[in-house]
């Protein structure tokens, strides 16, 4: 295990295991918690397109048929 | 009020309590670090610039360096007692500790205690902080360069009976 | 001299651009990231003074920089944005602002968790853990602005300007520790001098600082072709793309 002479030295790190292991699970929660964020962000543009162009459309069909009256 | 103004207001107010908070912080932060910070030397002869010797009683922070061999458990409990120095002070500042000291503390460390004066070269600190540098080795090279060896304080022979 | 950076100013291309360099940078600086970690964590020796606390330096120097990193690159965007009026700059700073935030808000744990148990403390209020601090605020008032105007464009302008204003924090964040009496010590490598730090674990820092660079690389683009599309939301290319 590298530098360590076990797994259990290792997650211990000699004493430290609370302050190193809370700083790197901390660390990473926040990464995924961003990407997440922006990942959703990106659906919620898409989604929102989608759904003004659905209008459009609709729009553009009702004044069509009205017209054909 | 419209609703648009109304956001606009709200943002105004917010970044203005922002700013507040942020000169605030500053204020307090420089405050903390300029009038209450003491060397050793200073709290016998006086701050350089302006002369001035902290009073009997005072608040203030100390930082210096723990004298080798000073470093005596006190009764019982955590207490401990320690000496500061730097190099320009001719006589150590003593400080009595009740408290856990931080994994760096040992002497030769440089530390900053925060504390108030009970006489003239002694404080009673609420709080002691180590202060290190910013050179990172692995012991063994350390012991090489510099003959140290990291001892954390509940090792520390000096030390061991307070944290029993 | 420029020429060949105007097809970028489209926004078409610009997207397309962004879509690739996420495409490519990301993996790249997730790998890198994870190495970076296994090597510090397991293969690094422990600190002579620290022990096995100092493999917090392994995330904490990284956000630390990028967190004034992204803001050097945040600021001078907004700079650009505001000067020549490009609207890609601006929404180039809105993706940047909530990466930075994260960066400084990791930086400011991680000392916090790493100064408990060396210095005895979680925080103290000196220059450089306050002005630290500052730049959270700084990074999440962007943030605010931006999005607290119903007209978009007074919302980019005032935290473009925020964005600029800001950067006077960044050399103050950096010397602080040389201008005032603090409690956090010197640069360990950001410095003009051999770096104070062991070769050994000097290394796997190196990696992560760079992939981490590589990481903000990513996703900005990523957020900012996010921000293209929904500024462009009613052009006839975004519309085939999202089709």
């Amino acid at each position: 295990m590298g530098v360590f002479e076990s797994f259990s030295d290792f997650l211990n790190m000699n004493g430290y295991a609370f302050y190193v292991w809370m700083s790197y699970g901390l660390t990473l929660l926040l990464i995924v918690v961003l990407l997440i964020w922006s990942k959703n962000q990106r659906k919620q543009v898409i989604k929102e397109i989608k759904q003004q162009e659905s209008v459009k459309q609709a729009r553009k069909q009702h004044s069509q048929s009205e017209m054909s009256l | 009020m419209n609703p648009r103004r109304q956001k606009r207001l709200y943002t105004a107010l917010v970044l203005v309590a922002g700013l507040a908070i942020t000169i605030g912080l500053v204020l307090y932060a420089l405050k903390e670090n300029i009038d209450l910070f003491y060397t050793p030397n200073e709290i016998v002869n006086g701050k350089k610039e302006t002369g001035v010797k902290p009073q009997v009683g005072q608040r203030l922070r100390i930082g210096g360096m723990v004298v080798e061999g000073s470093v005596k458990r006190l009764g019982e409990g955590l207490k401990v007692q320690f000496e500061l120095a730097d190099a320009a002070s001719k006589q150590n500042i003593v400080i009595v500790y009740d408290g856990i000291l931080p994994d760096l503390f040992r002497e030769g460390q440089g530390i900053v205690a925060n504390g108030y004066l009970t006489s003239a070269t002694t404080i009673e600190a609420f709080e002691v902080l180590a202060k290190h540098d910013e050179e990172y080795m692995p012991p063994d090279l350390a012991e090489a360069m510099k003959g140290i060896k990291h001892v954390k304080p509940e090792n520390n022979p000096a030390l061991t009976e307070a944290y029993e | 001299m420029f020429k060949w950076l105007h097809p970028y100013a489209k926004p078409e291309k610009a997207y397309l651009l962004s879509l690739s360099v996420f495409k490519y940078l990301m993996p790249l600086s997730i790998i890198g990231l994870f190495a970076g970690c296994l090597w510090g964590l397991m293969f690094a020796p422990a600190d002579y003074q620290q022990g096995d606390s100092f493999r917090i330096i392994y995330i904490h120097v990284p956000t630390a920089i990028w967190s004034m990193g992204v803001y050097m690159s945040m600021g001078i965007a907004g700079f650009c944005a505001l000067v020549w009026q490009i609207r890609l700059m601006e929404l180039s700073v809105i993706a940047m602002a909530p990466i930075g935030a994260v960066f400084t808000a990791v930086a400011l744990f991680t000392g916090a968790l790493w100064g408990k148990p060396m210095w005895g403390t979680w925080w103290v209020w000196d220059a450089r853990l306050t002005s630290e601090l500052i730049l959270l605020f700084l990074y999440l008032g962007v943030f605010a602005l931006f999005h607290s105007f119903d007209d978009k464009r007074y919302g980019a302008k005032a935290a473009c300007i925020l964005a600029v204003i800001g950067m006077v924090n960044v050399p103050i964040i950096h010397y602080s520790v040389e201008w005032w009496n603090t409690l956090h010590q010197g640069a360990s490598i950001t410095k003009f001098d051999k770096p104070s730090i062991a070769g050994e674990m000097l290394w796997p820092l190196l990696v992560n600082i760079f992939s981490l660079m590589l990481f903000f690389i990513a996703l900005t683009a990523y957020r900012f072709s996010t921000e293209v599309l929904r500024n462009e939301s009613h052009r006839k290319w975004v519309l085939e793309l999202t089709k």
